[in-house]
């Protein structure tokens, strides 16, 4: 994108999003939005290990599953806690990222098929934990999950209104997309995608590449973490159904829809996954069937996804031709 | 000066194995400081291997290599080997295809920067500034090819021409800060023009202050820029020296009679 273009569009968009509430007529509509918000948060840090590392991971709703719960552990009744709500989020984000590292280690010497089937197990293994934990001692609330969770408060501030629950998620989505740039345009940022493009060149290039992966890990599943409890906090409630396998689906599809690498195209993967269901809603039944064909047809004639970081194949290099005829 | 009469790459014994083949068998090789030294050989006679032992991506059957003040690095990671100052292209290009041509020098710098993470997320002064000079540097090793690169900093790898992705793969190689590169037969695929050109740009390389092996199946370019010559057979040294003398060599002529009819330069 043009510096000059995107100096302009940048505070564009960002007044829009901020002008949202005052548009949007009814709580539904902005409950989707909502929505929308988080689930870009979730798909930047998915974007970050699948994108920008070019690691396969099927299991990333784990990672969202396990933030929610560390923030409902701690502001809730179930065990009586109720830390601050930057304190408990803060806790999200550092316990995923260490899980993110913790099941990124032993993944590192697998790649493709393999490491998606490693990671669809870990997302299978958190979910049946989340399940079966009400016993002996009751750890998770098995199948009824945790109830009551406190609401976000700070600043002497406690969120109860739709359109707050709105600014709060969309200043931590925009806080990601911040961070993802940052990352992306970093030595850090260099290393994964060279990774992603070659691993065994990186490694002759100095990188190490063991030590990449565990930060591109620790990193996606800190964006999760930081969802899981926006959703614990929004929603009032967890419970294991929000951490089903179709979520993980979900959550790369819009990575790929948008084009897999590219940040504002992850953004608008999340919004059309979250929103194209709801416009379908009054067909009911063919609902999921139009959703499915909707995207198999992108996948046909987009494949790199709308905005791909690879863009059309290009032809003659004009520079090329130029300098080829002056000899 | 002391230091210059001992080799900055000193092979001894040097083999590797891939099952009952011997594609290199006790290797012997000593490179001195501000040489340009090649190698020839026949196909499959073991130099891509002895590039790939040397950089760490296959471990050694037998053999040691010691590099600089480096007592053993055989049995180092490929990184590891890098960092220590080897750096090398690949015979089949490995460019980073989808990163920019600037994001691929880059790539190359990343062992050379330290910001961690929390500096970069924060965009903490240091890492910015650590960033800027390691753009800038990219900038400067791009110019190494005077005007090939340089307009084309923002355009994919994927997209530059041969001649220019095999100029990249060596700017990618010199960003992280070699004192030794490997070049896999950097000409493959270049014409005349582009050959000499390379050649020039291989002397201006080496006059930066860095040592050179190659490999090549252009006697023109052995011819024109090698201070010495190494000729593989089999997986084995067959002879070394001047130009003239490897070429002439009788073992040398045998080894290429049947393979390629073309060391007559
Ligand atoms: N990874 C590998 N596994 C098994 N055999 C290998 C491997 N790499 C190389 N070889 C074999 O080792 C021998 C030497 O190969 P090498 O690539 O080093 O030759 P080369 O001298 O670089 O040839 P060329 O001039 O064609 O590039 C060949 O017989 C090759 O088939
Ligand atoms: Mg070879």
């Amino acid at each position: 994108m043009p510096a000059k273009w995107q100096r302009f569009s940048v505070p564009a968009i960002v007044a829009l999003a901020l002008a949202i509430p005052a548009v949007v007529p009814n709580a539904y509509q902005m409950g989707v939005i909502t929505r929308i918000c988080l689930y870009a948060l979730l798909a930047l840090g998915l974007n970050i290990v699948v994108g920008f590392a070019g690691l396969l991971d099927l299991g990333y709703v784990a990672f969202f599953g396990i933030g929610s719960y560390v923030y409902a552990f701690l502001a809730s009744p179930h065990f009586g806690l109720h830390w601050p709500f930057l304190l408990a989020l803060s806790a999200s984000v550092v316990t995923t990222a260490i899980f993110g590292v913790l099941i990124g280690a032993p993944t590192l010497r697998l790649r493709g098929d393999y490491l998606a089937i490693v990671t669809l197990g870990f997302g299978e293994i958190t979910y049946i934990l989340l399940i079966n934990l009400d016993r002996p001692i009751n750890i998770t609330g098995g199948p009824s999950g945790i109830v009551s969770i406190d609401p976000p408060s700070f600043l002497g501030i406690t969120l109860r209104d739709n359109w707050q629950y709105y600014y709060l998620i969309l200043a931590l989505m925009g806080a990601a997309v911040a961070l993802s740039r940052r990352l992306r345009d970093s030595r850090i940022g260099w290393a994964w995608q060279a990774i992603r493009e070659d691993e065994l060149a990186a490694q002759v290039m100095g990188i190490n590449t063991v030590a990449a992966k565990l930060q591109a890990f620790a990193i996606g599943a800190s964006f999760a973490g930081a969802g899981g409890a926006l959703l614990a906090s929004w929603q009032r409630s967890v419970f294991p159904d929000n951490f089903l396998f179709t979520e993980s689906v979900n959550i790369l599809a819009m990575v790929i829809l948008g084009g897999v690498g590219s940040i504002p195209g992850v953004i608008l993967g999340a919004a059309l996954i979250v929103a194209l269901p709801e416009i379908f809603r009054d067909f009911a039944l063919y609902r999921l069937l139009a959703f499915g064909l909707l995207l198999m047809i992108l996948m046909i004639f987009r494949p790199e996804g709308l905005l791909s970081f690879k863009g059309p194949p290009e032809e003659a290099d004009p520079l090329e031709q130029v300098t080829a005829e002056r000899q | 000066m002391t230091m210059s009469d001992r080799p900055l790459l000193e092979v001894r014994g040097l083999s590797k194995d891939f099952g009952g083949l011997h594609a290199l068998q006790g290797i012997d090789i000593d490179v001195h400081a501000g040489e340009i030294v090649g190698i020839i050989g026949p196909n499959g006679s073991g130099k891509t291997t002895f590039f790939n032992v040397l950089s760490g991506i296959f471990p050694a059957s037998a053999g040691t290599i010691r590099f600089a003040e480096h007592q053993n690095i055989t049995r180092l990671p490929p990184h590891r080997v890098t960092r220590c100052g080897i750096a090398r292209t690949f015979q089949n290009q490995r460019l980073f295809n989808q990163m920019t041509v600037l994001e691929n020098v880059c790539a190359g710098m990343v062992s050379r920067t330290r910001a961690g993470l929390l500096p970069i997320m924060l965009a903490l002064p240091g890492a910015r500034a650590e960033k800027a000079a390691a753009e800038q540097r990219a900038m400067e090793l791009l110019g190494v090819f005077g005007t090939r690169l340089v307009p084309r900093r923002d355009r994919r790898a994927a997209s530059l021409s041969y001649a220019n992705r095999r100029r990249l793969e060596i700017a990618r190689a010199l960003a992280t800060g070699p004192r030794l590169l490997l070049l896999d037969e950097p000409a493959a695929g270049m014409n005349p023009s582009e050959t000499r050109e390379l050649m020039s740009d291989i002397v201006r390389i080496r006059d930066r202050g860095l040592t050179i092996v190659l490999i090549e199946h252009d006697m023109h370019l052995v011819k024109g820029v090698c201070s010495r010559v190494i000729a593989f057979d089999h997986g084995e040294k067959l002879t070394e020296g001047t130009f003239g003398e490897v070429r002439n060599h009788p073992a040398v002529i045998e080894a290429y009679l049947g393979h390629r009819a073309a060391v007559a330069a």
